[in-house]
């Protein structure tokens, strides 16, 4: 069952500088319960996505053409009143700051019982404040925050970047919602509370039928949560597939580069295979491939023609070696 | 065998935790301290790169800071090619500083925003009373050998990429010619294809001037290519320390397996991170300060501090696991 369709999706963001392309023709569906996880280096366009998804661009963003299609409904030309009724219950995004997603001036537990009394008047329930008071604490208890009774009484400041994190975890839990989306959610924390993180959005997936979007730039990351995986580079998706294949044998040459410079020697072995030259600017991106000026296989055909994505065994790449 | 260049005895460094002044002296209350670094006894060898790997709040950045002098220790002892840093004071401080160097984590705050590329670069010789001609040779020689364009001479930071920053800091630590450099969390601010770069770019510096590195790092994978020697820390405590390939490949304390198994990696689907969260460094648990989380914690682990045993050749573990009975 299809959840989420993403079609020919561009989003321009207008500058000083000129025009950056932020996203440029994306494609992707995600069913229901299903986890991809969006893979980039800075600048490639992941967190456009997200906002893209989530009608939260900001104001110099500008959709230039595609649909959003949560559910069969296009989010891009939705009204900001029937938005009301998607955000929250239907897509929950978490952010890599969490420290900006909770009101400093309420108390953890006014903010959660916030997000359960919206979640039951939009299902039509009554609200019963002992009754999500109780559900609160079950849950804050299920994302392994400690003595949830005393947390709850506490101000956003007064906890560490892993429990709210986690807050922000469970408010996602408590609106129930059919999408959760995740912009580098982990990257701020420790390991010992990343691992913690990751384990328990993978239990819930299962448990609830979540569907997931976990963007980051860690290829590791991106392997222990999602079922699949799309690579971006410069605004576009390059290569798209199954978790387990695709990093067992990466087609692209981005995809190829970003697995073999995870450091995984010693420097007694030699050195790290890099990824020469650096990200392109998207006011003027390369011709072509996008990824020709760094590509160890560019070939003339790669400066001029723009390559299509293709599904070669499963699996979509967007690049001249494989058509 | 390597020599060792920097020992410390029974390192600590305490912080106020709340601010102790007139009044609170008058009240007689008692001051609370944060035990960032607790009694540390550790070794840098010449030449090697050590990983100081830990949890954000361990105390690895303020163990490093102490040795390099830009924090004074509470208590304990630092020598330095046998000197006492310590005791230094005045000109002999002076002097000790030249010989080491820090790379921050964030090339966008460490660098001056409105200094010319050329003039970050040549400052720590300035301070040494390097001028002219000599000044620029040496800013440009430099430049090239960590592979900056000398047409960024004349730019300032916000005309640099983060890993073309991080050189620029990476070429201020080396260009006075020190003999060991800390570097606190070099490539945690870079993407994963410039981290690459900086990181051969560091390995090839280290060979070439036979410097010595402690570096401190919370991502393992970087540990494992850089260093040569690796101390796990722990609410300030050295839990664990010994040979990198040996340690990563059989982590011998409880919590340097639990840290491992967290790690995420491609094709591996479970991680097994360690329970509970990190405890408060104002009033650390008794014992073993990882024995509440610890799942195979004993009777005497809440009741003594666990001494440093030397399980392998080289590798030394604060545990009660090992200790013989």
């Amino acid at each position: 069952m299809v959840l989420l369709e993403v079609r020919g999706l561009s989003v321009i963001y207008r500058t000083l500088f000129g025009t950056v392309k932020a996203l440029d023709d994306v494609s992707f569906t995600l069913d229901k319960g299903e986890s991809i996880a969006v893979v980039g280096e800075s600048g490639s366009g992941k967190s456009t996505l997200a906002l893209a998804i989530s009608r939260l661009l900001p104001p110099n963003a500008r959709y230039v053409s595609g649909e959003v299609l949560f559910d069969g409904i296009n989010l891009v030309k939705l009204p900001q009143s029937k938005l009301r009724m998607i955000r929250g219950t239907g897509i929950f995004m978490v952010f890599q700051e969490p420290a900006n997603s909770l009101n400093p001036v309420y108390k953890i537990r006014d903010q959660l019982i916030e997000a359960v009394r919206v979640r039951m008047i939009k299902s039509g329930e009554a609200f019963d404040e002992g009754k999500a008071l109780k559900e609160i604490i079950s849950t804050l208890r299920d994302v392994r925050i400690p003595d949830p009774e005393i947390i709850i009484d506490r101000y956003p400041h007064q906890l560490s970047g892993g429990q709210i994190q986690r807050v922000m975890i469970a408010m996602g839990l408590l609106m129930r919602p059919r999408l959760y989306i995740a912009d580098e959610p982990t990257s701020a924390l420790d390991v010992t509370v990343q691992a913690q993180i990751l384990k328990l959005l993978k239990d819930l997936k299962s448990e609830y039928n979540l569907s997931i979007i976990f963007i980051t730039h860690d290829l590791a990351v991106a392997s222990v949560i999602g079922d699949r995986i799309m690579v971006m580079y410069a605004g576009q998706v390059v290569e798209e597939g199954n978790i387990d294949d695709v990093v067992t044998k990466p087609y692209h040459p981005y995809t190829q580069g970003l697995l073999g410079s995870l450091p995984r020697i010693s420097k007694h072995e030699g050195k790290l295979p890099i990824i020469g030259g650096s990200v392109p600017s998207l006011i003027n991106p390369p011709s072509g491939c996008r990824f020709h000026p760094r590509c160890p296989y560019a070939t003339d055909t790669c400066i001029k023609v723009v390559p299509q994505l293709k599904i070669t065994d499963n699996r979509r790449v967007r690049c001249h070696l494989y058509a | 065998m390597p020599e060792v260049l920097i020992k410390t005895e029974g390192l600590t460094k305490w912080f106020l935790a709340k601010k102790y002044g007139l009044l609170e002296k008058i009240f007689r209350e008692k001051p609370v301290y944060v035990r960032a670094v607790d009694k540390v006894d550790i070794i840098v060898e010449r030449t090697l790169t050590t990983a100081l790997v830990g949890e954000s709040g361990s105390g690895k950045t303020t163990l490093g800071r102490l040795l390099t002098t830009l924090e004074t220790p509470t208590a304990g002892k630092i020598f330095f090619d046998s000197i006492d840093v310590t005791s230094l004071k005045g000109g002999d401080l002076k002097k000790f500083r030249s010989r080491v160097q820090m790379v921050f984590q964030d090339p966008y705050s460490s660098l001056d925003p409105r200094m010319k590329i050329r003039d970050i670069i040549a400052e720590p010789l300035l301070a040494r009373g390097v001028k002219g001609r000599e000044l620029r040779e040496r800013v440009l020689k430099i430049m090239e050998e960590v592979g900056l364009e000398q047409s960024l001479a004349e730019r300032r930071p916000s005309d640099l990429s983060g890993g073309q920053r991080q050189r620029v800091a990476v070429a201020r630590a080396v260009i006075s010619n020190p003999e060991f450099i800390v570097l606190d969390e070099p490539t945690s601010a870079l993407d994963v294809s410039t981290q690459s770069q900086v990181l051969n770019l560091l390995a090839e510096l280290q060979e070439r001037h036979k410097l010595t590195y402690l570096l401190i790092t919370h991502n393992i994978s970087v540990a494992r290519y850089l260093s040569d020697r690796i101390m796990v820390m722990y609410m300030g405590k050295i839990v664990e320390s010994g040979e990198t390939s040996s340690v990563l490949k059989e982590p011998q304390h409880p919590y340097t397996q639990a840290l491992i198994e967290s790690i995420p990696d491609v094709g591996k689907k479970d991680l097994k991170p360690p329970t509970g969260e990190v405890g408060s460094l104002i009033n650390p648990p008794s014992g073993c300060r990882f024995h509440p989380r610890c799942p195979f914690a004993m009777d005497i682990c809440r009741r003594e501090e666990p001494p440093m045993i030397e399980v392998k050749k080289g590798i030394y573990v604060a545990c009660w696991l090992y200790a013989k009975r």
